[in-house]
């Protein structure tokens, strides 16, 4: 019974592990409260398996995705956030940016 | 009072930003941690290994099968939420309505303890408010 509950147990959190790397923010400038903007995102994903990558430049993706959420005004504050989704001799490597768009009034 | 002279903490990354240091302004600090715990896996094996009976045993080898399935690189210990990092920049603009920080440090470290570990986001800046002309104080 005793193993049968530590397997079960195994299983369950099996495939659902993580890693952040860092987070880091960007300058406030232009100073500008949340309410005048919106926070907008962009993220993106490369699979690894065993060390072989297929996409080296999926960090771009995310700056892409970014950028045209705000097309017509000011990024403040960006969060940049990596990760990794833990797998079975494989993994995700997660890119994550958000930024307050403040849109230009003219 | 073992477990807790045991801890220790573990920083991986520190990021600098932009500093205002203008004197017009009063500087307010604030900080911002946001954490999750992480389970080290390899450390239950190795504990349940030094129990040498039955039950250690199978507490080592389903360790030793969730150990398989964490594979990739690694940051502190695995945690099981991967989006308790993700609302810093609204806990910044609650911390600072207005919206003009400056002197962001961003800080990612663990705070490591037997089998599991705090694996902590950290943010400081401060909050910039007008200072209020001497004849109004």
């Amino acid at each position: 019974m005793m193993r049968v509950s530590f397997l079960f147990l195994a299983l369950s959190v099996v495939g659902c592990a993580h890693s952040i790397h860092q987070v880091q923010t960007s300058d406030f400038i232009p100073y500008a409260p949340i309410e005048s903007g919106r926070v907008v995102k962009g993220q993106a994903e490369q699979f690894a398996v065993l060390g072989f990558v297929f996409d080296t430049n999926y960090l771009n993706q995310a700056v892409d995705q970014l950028m045209a959420a705000c097309p017509n005004g000011t990024l403040t504050g960006i969060t940049t956030q990596m990760s990794t989704s833990l797998g079975f001799f494989s993994w995700t490597n997660k890119a994550l940016v958000q930024g307050l768009c403040v849109d230009h009034q003219n | 009072m073992a477990v807790k002279l045991a801890g220790c903490a573990v920083l991986h990354h520190v990021q600098l930003g932009q500093i205002d240091n203008r004197t017009n302004v009063a500087q307010v600090p604030f900080e911002i941690k946001v954490s999750e715990t992480g389970v080290n896996t390899q450390e239950i094996s190795a504990l349940s290994r030094a129990a040498k009976n039955e039950v250690g045993n199978t507490a080592r080898n389903a360790a030793d099968i969730v150990s398989m399935f964490q594979i990739g690189p690694r940051t502190g210990d695995p945690i099981y939420d991967e989006h308790y990092a993700e609302k810093v920049l609204y806990l910044i603009h609650e911390k600072c309505p207005s919206g003009r920080v400056t002197g962001l440090v961003s800080i990612r470290e663990t705070r490591k303890y037997p089998v599991i570990s705090g694996e902590i986001v950290k943010i400081t800046g401060y909050c910039m408010k007008d200072r209020k002309p001497a004849a109004e104080i």
